[in-house]
């Protein structure tokens, strides 16, 4: 078992700083840390950095991005990093989920081929091979672990030919077949029918909690990000604004801008009024 | 009261494939803000194109000002350009790059020739204040403008030829959640406003010569068009759930919230990520 202890941090970035060759700056001096087991999300606007920092961790900075500071997943150093490292990271220690699942997806190869793929370049890393019925089988289990009823007609399926819900559970199967330490969801669900959203929400609150997993959920929605972290750092422009316990920033802002967010997210939240609630203990408060 | 919209069993199907609406009946009545929501595929989009005369209804019965509406009738269509006006989802692609803010949004007043050049400019920079852009933005081009602003060029425009209802298709869904806010705000205060007028016009029917009966029906009305029920809870009287091309659920909206009847808006609202309490 490769899981680190709840205390030690299986995401550690120390002044990260992302700039253009224009020398614009995306990201502007970050320290976050995530420990094991931990639930963090990065909440932010667009333009605010934050998957600039998802990708940073991931080592898939586009070309042509300059990057200061200290990135370390597990220990291991992710700035300057050669790639061979990077995929070995990649392969074991951290996985991504994006916005938008075609992004990972190659709408050429059936979607069963694609999962295969990633599930076999995880078992080599652990010294197994992974080929011909076992993989099938493989296949199969990881489809229905994302909670694909008709598993064995989606992985015949082109990306193309399924709705958005359940690309995007085969993207979340591919990011977890190398079972990794931090799984990184840069909005998974913004891209989704409200319904399907709630549904993958759940399910990715079901498999983070069975696996153990660190996660690094990058969201500008406050409500999912209340679902789905404890802790959580406001990022503007760059730079972090506060960092905080979840409850503690929704509630108690201390910084303007958290303010200000919270303020504008409430103001639709309440015109809800008690729609959607589940009726519970406080329900009667 | 005359409904400006009344829609009688109205259907529509693609010459190949099943029906994308069906069955659907509900009037507008002026002042009305009505809110339609669904998901993907739920006809939300097509029935927007009924609405302004994009495409004609296979089925059943759409009156818009009194007269059936026949998108392929060009003088009706034209009329109707000024009865309504589309506010879409993204204002990155909806607004022209090569012109000026003013002259994108004096475009209605120009090709539905209701006003000169001159009275154009000047009706379209009344609009741009009327919405929170300073004299300068007439001036301006839309990559010079953030996606906030230029939504508000996209409601300026809409509003500036004065039509009876303003269509919005998920108007602030591409923004951000504080910008969000902001466009909130402007459209609840244009829904208020009679007759979605400018204010430099608006002044000679001030509040007090008009009665509180005649205000309601003169206050701009509204199609609100969104997947996100928050925003339609906060901006609309009346909702209509759209689920696989069919009415589940219309009425007014606060109890709809409260009493979805329908199993399909109960899932609705149940999977609303809602913030903790405070």
């Amino acid at each position: 078992m490769k899981a680190p202890g709840a205390n030690d941090a299986v995401l550690e970035v120390r002044g990260l700083t992302v700039q253009t060759a224009q020398g614009l700056t995306l990201v502007d001096g970050l320290d976050l840390h995530v420990a094991g087991g931990e639930r963090f999300a990065v909440i932010g606007e667009s333009g605010s950095g934050k998957s600039v920092t998802g990708l940073a961790v991931m080592g898939l900075l586009p070309q042509g991005l300059t990057v200061r500071g200290s990135i370390r997943v597990c220990g291991e150093e992710v700035v300057g990093a050669p790639e061979r490292r990077l995929r070995r990271l990649r392969g074991s220690r951290v996985g991504i989920v994006f916005q938008e699942p075609l992004t990972a997806l190659d709408p050429l190869t059936r979607l069963g081929a694609q999962l295969g793929e990633a599930l076999a370049r995880a078992a080599s890393a652990e010294g197994r091979r992974l080929r011909g019925a076992g993989r099938r089988r493989a296949v199969r289990e990881a489809l229905e672990a994302v909670q694909i009823d008709d598993a064995d007609r989606l992985a015949r399926a082109y990306p193309h030919e399924a709705s958005g819900g359940q690309r995007q559970r085969v993207a979340i199967a591919m990011a977890l077949a190398c079972k990794p330490d931090v799984l990184i969801l840069d909005e998974p669900t913004t891209a989704l029918d409200v319904t399907v959203q709630a549904e993958v929400l759940g399910l990715l609150r079901r498999l983070v909690a069975d696996n153990g997993m660190a996660t690094l959920f990058v969201s500008h929605d406050l409500a999912v990000v209340a679902a789905m972290a404890e802790r959580a750092l406001v990022l503007r422009a760059g730079r972090a604004v506060e960092t905080g316990e979840v409850t503690t920033l929704l509630t108690a802002p201390r910084k303007a801008y958290t303010r200000e967010l919270v303020a504008a997210a409430r103001a639709l939240d309440d015109s809800l009024g008690d729609a959607g609630r589940a009726p519970g203990p406080e329900g009667w408060s | 009261m005359t409904a400006l919209y009344r829609l009688e069993d109205v259907g529509f199907r693609y010459r190949t494939g099943g029906d994308v609406l069906d069955g659907l009946s509900f009037r507008l009545t002026p002042g009305e803000h009505l809110g339609i929501v669904g998901e993907s595929g739920a006809g939300k989009s097509t029935l927007l194109r009924l609405l302004l005369g994009l495409a004609p209804v296979t089925r059943g019965r759409l009156v818009a000002d009194g007269r059936p509406l026949n998108p392929r009738d060009p003088a009706q269509m034209r009329a109707h350009r000024r009865f309504v006006q589309p506010v879409f989802q993204d204002p990155y692609s909806s607004l022209d790059p090569r012109q000026r803010a003013g002259r994108i949004v004096g475009e209605p007043l120009r090709s539905l020739r209701l006003a000169d050049r001159r009275s154009a400019d000047a009706r379209a920079r009344a609009a741009l204040a009327e919405v929170g852009l300073g004299d300068d933005a007439a001036e301006r081009y839309p990559d010079q403008f953030s996606g906030g602003q230029r939504q508000r060029i996209a409601i300026a425009r809409a509003l500036v030829a004065r039509p009876r209802v303003l269509l919005a298709d998920e108007p602030v869904s591409a923004l951000d959640m504080v910008t969000r806010g902001r466009i909130i705000d402007l459209l609840e205060r244009i829904g208020r406003a009679p007759g979605g007028g400018t204010p430099g016009e608006r002044t000679s029917t001030t509040t007090s010569d008009v009665p509180a009966a005649r205000q309601a029906e003169r206050a701009l009305t509204m199609v609100i068009v969104s997947h996100d029920l928050s925003i339609i809870a906060r901006l609309c009287s009346v909702v209509l759930v759209l689920y696989r091309g069919r009415a589940v659920e219309y009425g007014p909206t606060r109890s709809v919230l409260d009493s979805p009847a329908q199993p399909y808006t109960r899932k609705l609202l149940s999977s609303l990520p809602r913030l903790p309490r405070p």
